[in-house]
């Protein structure tokens, strides 16, 4: 069998939201009878509304590493810290593990996801077909591990909250938070509009 | 269901099994377990480095915190306070606290904790850091080897802290005078430590004192030291007179302790701990050892008033003992009371002391019976013993010891304990003895009757008086004018007189006459006499003018 | 039932000859979860729910840690955490963390309850498939765990110059997480329908 059927050739539709599979009712805007849920043969626009959304989030990953997340204000002096010293701080402290989860959860994690989709993007763009099971998988584990991201900014929540010692020592929000956060919430909606299958769709062509 | 789009169900390939078994986990379930696992780490991580939870026990939580008051030492943190509470009896309050794991080495059976805050003594002001700082607890590391984790605290910081070079020594003393933790140790006026703690010795008779002298002075104190209290305004009143000495402004106010080695002897110094007696002052500390004492009674006739125990006991001005009590006791033979002072007289210092000062040769004979036949030859020359102001200012007496050749014989009897030592009353006792025989004579002066004799005799006068009264009202009435009339006569006669004396008298004319002519006669006499003295040769030659 | 399955992830057609329902089964091309087993019963998923619900309550009414540094105690709770940001000008960071840690496990846990409780007395609820269409969306955003995985790291950052003390919300927390992560487990898309399927029928 040199293409295999899929529900698309087999004019089969898959409703994310309930797994139902419905026969394809050729219309622009169906709805799963089950759920109720708009049904489509691909999600609309993935690829341009992807595209834009990990561009977004590579632009907001400069200013996420590089502005500080944080300042401890003392009454001696403010002391800013980055994504990256925070991890150095831990390892100074002796829970490495920790600083090794920081460190991939914080820098590996959203750089590898958008140096991800940015690959899948690009393969789809060429319409590569080799290493599909291997693109696959890497999206699926990004997307997966994506929401690691979000512990540097709960972590930081958390101590601006707490440290808040009037006139001893108080810790403020800087802008690389924001980034950051925002790096992490553009990064989760981009794999959730990223199209898996239009991996596979360049099949046919090989 | 069979859906005509699709040609044949067979072509489709089967969903395949789950291959492994780890992939039959949920995905969803790896960060929980990362989460889990971070989290055990955390908790692991930061119970080995966590240390030591140890409780110490204060009488107050003053000037602690919880979570905020550090435990340092040597001035470096090595814990803080997690937890302060009263226990349970109410009677002190328990700090709970956590020292880091390397210094747990430090929490043995010995180690003592103490607040450390400002403290203002006599000594100086310590602590003036916490008074930014706030107060901390400080630690003094033990060196037992006995691990524990229940202290109790130290109120007062202690005065040496482990690792200082030094000694402790122990002293026994009656009382603990004006010295207090933290008085200091001087030899010769040298601070040279400190009173490290003191107490009360079982039953409560005596005290027990700790001080530490810091090396090197420690090596000063041998088998001959003698610690003595210093206490700062050192008065006293005995029949020397009395004696004001003086130490350091700081052992004043203070107190100390002074210690200084006995001329002569040297011997090795001396392990901490050894114990010494504490005298009460410097005279009593560096007498020599009195090793062998007789104990005499002696019974004075005197009051012994202003005699006190400790009085010194005296031969020719010589201490040779010292009285040690008074008493009273009832003689039954006598039917009286007697007031025995007993004495210790220190055979030793009349034996031993030769010329150049060599000791006395060790006695073949029996000690006993040689000092005892002494002291008998001596009794038999006349020694007595005799109550005598040492003092007039104070009237501190002392007992002297001397020959009265002409006092009764006396024997001291041996055989009889305690040996009564046979005294004389001193000339202030006679003289007082002879006011008491006056005064006992005069007491059998019969005043009553004498008084009742006055009596009779005084009404008999007042009758006498009387009868004068009478007579002289009498007088008054017959004889008055017959005097009245005399006296007329008298006055006439006077007058009379008064007329012969008048100057133009005859007899006072005749009488002025005579005069001038014997004045003249003196003048005469006179100018003779001067021209005499400075011609005396006119006696024989006659006057120039009248050559013969 | 389709006898036709087709992969979400590379929508392969694959045939369903009988309904496993003891094991997961992946795609026969891209190794993706096809099918879920139908072990789970509607009565462990509501208790688990109900449980959860009283777990998010207590995180969010006790103080999750109180930290005490020089004398000065602080505490916060989960929404606390939310507010930290808004009160530093970060309204959109709070949002953010206030919505993936208290709104989307609460929305998850109160579609999950209202769905499952009508399907097991027999009656078929109102606005079903709106909830279970917004449980879906919800289920995402919800971060228990990496929330909790943020909290250790600000706990051990902490630790070096205050004393930490956790609250009975961090256990709770603990829990909770574990209680949704069973939960998503097995209320998997294909066994919520499934138990709506059973109950028309």
């Amino acid at each position: 069998m040199n293409s295999p059927a899929t529900g698309r050739s087999l004019g089969l539709l898959l409703c994310l939201n309930c797994r139902a599979t419905l026969r394809d009712a050729k219309l622009p805007h169906s709805r799963c009878p089950r759920c109720e849920s708009r049904v489509h043969q691909r999600k609309p626009h993935s690829l341009a509304i992807t595209t834009v959304l990990v561009v977004a989030a590579a632009v907001l990953y400069v200013p996420a590493n590089l502005l500080p997340v944080m300042t401890t204000r003392t009454f001696l002096d403010d002391e800013p810290d980055t994504i990256m010293s925070g991890v150095l701080v831990l390892l100074q402290s002796g829970s490495w593990p920790i600083a090794v989860l920081v460190f991939v959860a914080s820098i590996v994690v959203p750089l590898l996801k958008i140096l991800a989709l940015a690959v899948l993007l690009f393969s789809i763009w060429r319409g590569t077909s080799r290493h599909r099971l291997q693109r696959s998988q890497l999206f699926r584990m990004v997307e997966f591990i994506g929401r690691w991201s979000m512990l540097d900014v709960y972590a930081v929540s958390l101590l601006a909250t707490l440290v808040q010692i009037q006139s001893i020592a108080s810790i403020i929000v800087g802008w690389g938070a924001w980034a950051f956060g925002a790096v992490v919430v553009l990064t989760l909606i981009a794999a959730r509009t990223f199209d898996e299958r239009l991996l596979w769709d360049t099949a046919p062509h090989e | 269901m069979n859906d005509p789009t699709i040609p044949n169900l067979d072509d489709l390939p089967a969903p395949l099994p789950t291959s492994s078994r780890w992939s039959r986990l949920p995905l969803i379930w790896i960060l929980p377990v990362v989460v889990v696992l971070a989290g055990i780490f955390v908790v692991i991580h930061e119970l080995l480095a966590q240390g030591v939870n140890i409780e110490i026990s204060f009488l107050s939580a003053e000037d602690m915190e919880a979570n905020r008051t550090k435990i340092r030492y040597k001035d470096v943190e090595i814990g803080e306070v997690r937890d302060i509470h009263v226990a349970k009896d109410r009677k002190t309050v328990i700090v709970t606290a956590m020292i880091h794991r390397d210094a747990s080495d430090y929490l043995v059976d010995d180690t003592r904790f103490w607040v450390v805050r400002p403290r203002v003594s006599a000594a100086g002001v310590t602590g003036l850091g916490t008074l930014v700082s706030g107060a901390y607890i400080s630690v003094d590391a033990g060196t037992s080897t006995e691990r524990k984790r229940v202290f109790v605290g130290m109120e007062v910081p202690p005065i040496v802290t482990a690792g200082v070079p030094g000694r402790e020594y122990v002293l026994h003393a009656p009382n603990l005078g004006s010295l207090s933790i933290g008085s200091l140790v001087f030899y010769r006026h040298i601070t040279a430590g400190q009173v490290v703690g003191y107490e009360l010795d079982r039953g409560g008779s005596a005290v027990t004192i700790k001080v530490f002298v810091n090396a090197p002075f420690d090596t000063f104190v041998t088998g001959g030291t003698r610690f003595w209290q210093a206490s700062g305004i050192d008065m006293s009143i005995s029949s020397d007179g009395v004696k004001l000495r003086t130490e350091s402004l700081t052992s004043i106010l203070q107190g100390g302790v002074d210690f200084q080695s006995l001329p002569g002897i040297t011997t090795d110094e001396l392990p901490a701990d050894t114990p010494f007696t504490l005298y009460p002052d410097e005279d009593r500390a560096m007498r020599p050892d009195e090793t062998e004492t007789r104990t005499f009674v002696m019974y004075f006739k005197g009051s012994l008033r202003s005699l006190s125990p400790g009085a010194p006991v005296e031969l020719h001005g010589i201490d040779v003992g010292e009285v040690r009590s008074l008493g009273v006791e009832y003689d039954r033979d006598a039917g009286a009371l007697r007031f025995p002072v007993t004495v210790d007289l220190y055979p030793q210092r009349i034996r031993g002391r030769k010329p150049g000062g060599a000791q006395t040769p060790p006695v073949k004979v029996d000690p006993e019976t040689s000092s005892r036949k002494l002291v008998d030859s001596l009794v038999a020359h006349g020694l007595r013993a005799e109550l005598k102001t040492g003092n007039l200012l104070t009237g501190q007496k002392y007992v002297d010891l001397d020959i009265h050749p002409d006092a009764p014989a006396e024997k001291i009897w041996w055989t009889d304990e305690p040996w009564v030592f046979p005294t004389v009353s001193n000339g202030l006792d006679e003289i007082q003895d002879s006011v008491a025989s006056i005064a006992r004579k005069l007491d059998k002066v019969p005043f009553d009757q004498i008084s009742y004799r006055l009596l009779s005799t005084m009404s008999s006068l007042e009758k006498a008086l009387k009868s004068t009264d009478q007579l002289m009202r009498h007088v008054d009435s017959s004889v008055a004018p017959q005097v009245e009339a005399t006296l007329a006569e008298a006055q006439g006669a006077m007058k009379n007189a008064k007329d012969l004396m008048a100057q133009d008298s005859p007899l006072q004319s005749d009488l002025g006459a005579t005069l001038l002519q014997l004045s003249r006669a003196a003048k005469s006499l006179a100018a003779l006499a001067d021209y005499l003295e400075r011609h005396p040769e006119s006696l024989l030659h006659g006057k120039p003018g009248d050559s013969p | 039932m389709s006898p036709v399955i087709v992969c979400p992830s590379c929508d392969l057609a694959h045939r369903q000859d009988s309904i496993r329902t003891t094991e997961r089964t992946q795609c026969a091309r891209c190794r993706a979860w096809l099918q879920h087993p139908d072990g789970a019963a509607l009565d462990s998923a509501i208790a688990l729910a109900l449980c959860a619900l009283i777990l998010l309550a207590f995180s969010n009414a006790y103080p999750l840690v109180t930290m005490q540094a020089n004398g000065n105690s602080r505490d916060t709770t989960l929404i606390g955490a939310a507010l930290g940001f808004y009160a530093q000008g970060y309204a959109s960071l709070g949002a953010l963390v206030f919505l993936t840690t208290v709104i989307a496990p609460l929305l998850q846990i109160l579609a999950l309850l209202f769905v499952l409780i009508p399907l097991w007395r027999g009656s078929r609820p109102r606005g079903q498939h709106t909830l279970l269409r917004v449980l879906m969306q919800v289920r995402v955003w919800s971060f228990m765990e990496v929330f909790m995985l943020g909290a250790l790291v600000a706990l051990v950052r902490l630790a070096k110059f205050a004393h930490i003390a956790p609250g009975i919300a961090l256990w709770c927390c603990v829990l909770l997480m574990l209680c949704l992560s069973e939960l998503t487990s097995i209320t998997s898309p294909e066994q919520l329908w499934r138990w709506v399927e059973r109950s028309r029928e």
